[in-house]
């Protein structure tokens, strides 16, 4: 059941992501419109730096293909301005072609007189320039569509095979939700997921913390080896009895519910951040905050202990 | 190490010496960090490098600095590190939008730097119940928390555990170096070999760090890889075979022209999948809090209880009464900034821009702090460009409140991640979080003025920096202006927003914690960061299994810990030769 409800749900995303993906008819126009105008700018620049090329090894670099002097306040030309409101009027497409077409002009003439192979590479540069004129006008004066309607031409184009999806999304969803449910109330009634007793761990973590405490709380002046032993002991504890029972915690959660974990989860934490700090005071060697530590811990994890029993009790 | 000679001395961790080299570390960092920025358009994670400096400042020179002291020194320095992303990623627009516009848009300093430590007080607030719930319920991994962890732990972890650090981080040097010098390729594209169209990339990026944290992050990664294997596996072609992507034909060339390939999945990416991804990000979002709401009650009470109580672990973590009187201060703050930014901002427009700020800013922290700690890759700029558009419409279209609003969330969710990932340090080496907090709190926002100080300098007379700038482009300012200007003309993709947002939310029913976060965030990416991601965390699994948990964490974490740390300083190093070079 699960792995249907799994496959079910990935049908959906597939399904949904894609047609979420698609584009409405107005937005895939003007794609159309800025990829012809795009990929034609890209091959007037390609035309372009070949004549430059071509001038470079005439000796000639100078002239059209010079770098561009920079103005420091044109720094950021390209932006536009602030507000709509104070925009200067977006161009109808006529007037972006007359001006296109005089930008084109003004390129096309030239008074440099230049060897038959850089004129021949003028020549294609100036034709790819030709190409560009129209689609650019076109695309200058197009209004993007807006998030409206956007959305609205989205919808139609998408919105059943997406609603499709999602419906698939939800099921596939529902259908594994109901399955991990089912796995867990088939789970033995004691065990966390099937290897571990969270409760019965979790008293041997508090139990053995206390003793650890008690011990360290004895040592006065203790040895390098006191403390390495100390270490060992928390080094242990870090890794047979608080990782299982963090690697269980989402047993712990379906079977106590998100408050009730919340509720043995917080001051297990707790525990486990002062048996931390017990390990870099010991590292540190800082011997009375290693008993200190080591006594908060036992004392949030008694807690969490206690809380578990609570919460295990309210059935 | 600590001081020895009197035990009974308190041990050290809120000292004056932490927080004093953690904030000048971080200003060191922000100055230089903003100048890295406006010249490549990212800058660099500051924890991991904060960490080696602090130890070797307050272990190394002090010979005093216990593992919690460096641990705050850290939080101290990668708090204020912070406002370089956040101010760099977004205030330059405004800068160049001002040189378009002479006259219609000014930049002042005052309202961009009050807006930015309103967003700073913010981001640190909205933390403080999200901490239990995302390393103490969660137990999300955080790979560069746990990356920095294993540095300040690596005094006691013992010889081999510390010759594995080394020689994870070596081996990520080499690999990082070879890159630069171009010995090694950044990039293997596995499917141009087997002939696979490019509308279908199979690619792996050559990054240990992104190994590094695949390999942290296990079986929890998966979902993001299978993201990553949606988007541009299935959506990709989808989109390609069923002309939704215009053909040449359609574009008006007898045959693909030079460049058509880069062009359609370009727009793949841009109009497809990124906004998609935002949005699917921010369902999964809000999934993840309506599934957890018990859980983050059960937190923010427990919070209550212990406040009032003053109860053992009472004054181990901030109280409610600073989250709410933080989120307070900053709706004030963000208001004030509002009124200034712009004399055409009504009083009901700043209150207005002044709650969705924070509301969003709370929702976009939680969300990059959910990437961060279950991938250790963070959706800052998705997160921050959605709000601008937010704001932007909030203030009618009034740029400069909007980019001015933007610097807030920006840097507000920015100290979320950075702050999450030091709790999960902080967390594994047994710091307190009252302390990070206080000391994030207290001096997280010194980082502003700075930030915007290099800003001011930079920019001189006008021009010191902007796409006509070779040498200063400020690719991410130049970004921003380029939306501000697509939204002045309507052009927000509201469709993919909405779509995305129901599927993140469909997804939040599945019982997998941060389902929707982690697809989404794997559809915003390149494929070839999630492979390599993905690569990373199905070894983690196989060498888990294989080899237990034992194993795993005493010879996994510190080769992965390393492989973050080597690949970070790296980075660090290439970047300011490459500067200092030119």
């Amino acid at each position: 059941m699960k792995n249907l409800g799994v496959l079910i749900l990935a049908v959906g995303v597939g399904v949904c992501a894609a047609y979420g993906g698609r584009n409405s008819d107005d937005m895939y126009d003007r794609i159309k419109m800025s990829g012809t105008a795009d990929l034609l700018a890209k091959q007037t620049q390609k035309a372009k730096t070949a004549y430059c090329e071509a001038r470079t090894k005439a000796a000639q670099p100078e002239g059209e293909c010079a770098p561009p002097k920079k103005p420091a306040a044109d720094a950021a030309k390209t932006a536009e301005p602030a507000k709509a409101a104070e925009k200067p009027a977006k161009p109808t497409y006529e007037e972006a072609l007359a001006a296109g077409k005089a930008a084109y002009k003004a390129l096309e003439a030239t008074t440099e007189t230049l060897s038959d192979p850089l004129r021949k590479a003028r020549a294609a540069w100036i034709a790819a320039a030709a190409k560009e004129v129209e689609p650019k006008a076109r695309l200058a004066a197009a209004t993007l569509p807006g998030p409206g309607d956007r959305f609205d031409g989205w919808l139609s184009v998408a919105g059943i095979p997406f609603l499709i999806g999602l419906l698939l999304i939800v099921g596939g969803a529902m259908v594994s939700r109901k399955a991990i449910k089912a796995d867990m109330a088939g789970e033995s009634g004691g065990t966390a997921d099937g290897k571990v007793d969270f409760a019965l761990l979790l008293a041997q973590l508090r139990d053995d913390t206390a003793t650890l405490s008690a011990d360290a709380k004895e040592m006065e002046n203790p040895s390098e080896a006191e403390r390495d032993g100390v270490k060992v002991r928390i080094e242990q504890l870090q890794l047979n009895a608080i990782d299982p029972l963090v690697e269980a915690r989402h047993q712990l959660q379906n079977r106590i519910g998100l408050s009730g974990f919340a509720a043995v989860f917080s001051p297990l934490s707790a525990g486990e951040r002062k048996m931390n700090r017990a390990w870099s005071a010991l590292v540190d060697q800082h011997w009375p905050e290693t008993v200190v530590s080591l006594a908060a811990s036992s004392v949030q994890l008694a807690e969490a202990a206690d809380r578990l029993t609570e919460e295990l009790a309210k059935g | 190490m600590a001081d020895n000679s009197s035990t009974q001395a308190p041990y050290r961790e809120l000292t004056f010496a932490a927080v004093f080299f953690g904030i000048l570390i971080g200003l060191v960092m922000t100055a230089a960090f903003v100048y890295v920025g406006l010249k490549l358009g990212f800058t660099l994670p500051g924890s991991t490098v904060a960490a080696i400096l602090g130890f070797a400042v307050l272990r190394g020179a002090l010979k005093k600095g216990s593992i919690v002291e460096n641990n705050i020194n850290q939080t101290v320095a990668s708090g204020i590190n912070n406002a370089s992303s956040g101010i760099v990623f977004t205030l330059p627009a405004l800068f160049l939008l001002s040189a378009a516009n002479p006259g219609l848009i000014t930049v002042e300093p005052l309202p961009a730097i009050l807006a930015a430590i309103g967003g700073s007080f913010l981001g640190v607030a909205v933390i403080i119940p999200l901490r239990k719930q995302m390393i103490e319920f969660e137990r999300l991994r955080f790979p560069s928390g746990i990356a920095v962890a294993s540095l300040l732990k690596s005094p006691g972890a013992g010889i081999r555990q510390a010759k594995l650090l080394i020689g994870g981080a070596l081996l990520a040097t080499v690999i990082h170096v070879g890159g630069e010098l171009h010995l090694v390729p950044h990039e293997l594209p596995i499917g141009d070999l087997f002939g696979v169209p490019a509308y279908i990339p199979i690619a792996l990026y050559v990054s240990f760090a992104s190994l590094g944290a695949g390999l942290l992050s296990g079986k929890g990664g998966l979902p993001f890889v299978l993201g990553g294997v949606l988007a541009w596996w299935v959506i990709s072609p989808v989109a390609v075979m069923s002309g939704w992507v215009p053909t040449p034909e359609a574009l008006g060339f007898s045959a693909a022209p030079d460049g058509y390939e880069g062009w359609s999945l370009g727009i793949i990416y841009s109009e497809m999948l990124r906004p998609l991804g935002i949005g699917i990000l921010v369902g999964g979002a809000l999934a993840g809090v309506a599934a957890s709401f018990p859980a983050l009650r059960s937190a923010l009470k427990s919070l209550s209880q212990a406040t009032k109580a003053g109860a053992a672990g009472g004054g181990e973590e901030l109280s409610t009464k600073v989250l709410y009187s933080g989120m307070c201060a900053a709706v004030v703050i963000l208001f004030s900034a509002a009124m200034l930014s712009s004399g055409d901002i009504s009083v009901v427009q700043a209150i207005g821009i002044a709650l969705v700020g924070t509301v969003w800013l709370a929702l976009a922290g939680l969300v990059v702090a959910q990437a961060t700690g279950m991938t250790d890759i963070s959706p800052l700029s998705g997160m921050s460009l959605i709000g601008v558009t937010l704001m932007f419409f909030m203030s009618d279209g009034n740029a400069t409140a909007s980019i001015i609003l933007g610097v807030a969330v920006c840097i507000g969710i920015g100290q979320c991640a950075d702050m999450m990932s030091d709790l999960k340090s902080g967390h594994l080496v047994g710091a307190t979080p009252r302390r990070q907090q206080i000391a994030q709190f207290a001096v997280g926002w010194l980082g502003v003025p700075v930030a915007v100080g290099v800003l001011f300098l930079l920019w001189g007379d006008g021009g010191g920096f902007g796409p006509s700038n070779p040498d200063l482009s400020a690719p991410q300012g130049a970004a921003l202006a380029g939306v501000i200007d697509s939204l002045s003309q309507g052009a927000a993709p509201l469709d993919k927003y909405m779509g995305g947002l129901a599927i993140g939310l469909g997804l939040g029913i599945f019982p997998i914690a941060g389902l929707g976060v982690l697809v989404g965030l794997a559809m915003y990416l390149p494929v070839s960061i999630t492979l390599t991601y993905g690569v990373g965390a199905l070894l983690s699994i196989y060498l888990r299994k294989k080899n237990g948990g034992e194993w795993f964490g005493s010879t996994l974490v510190p080769v992965a810990a390393g492989f973050i740390i080597g690949e970070a300083l790296t980075s660090l190093g290439a970047t300011l030769i490459t500067l200092a070079v030119g």
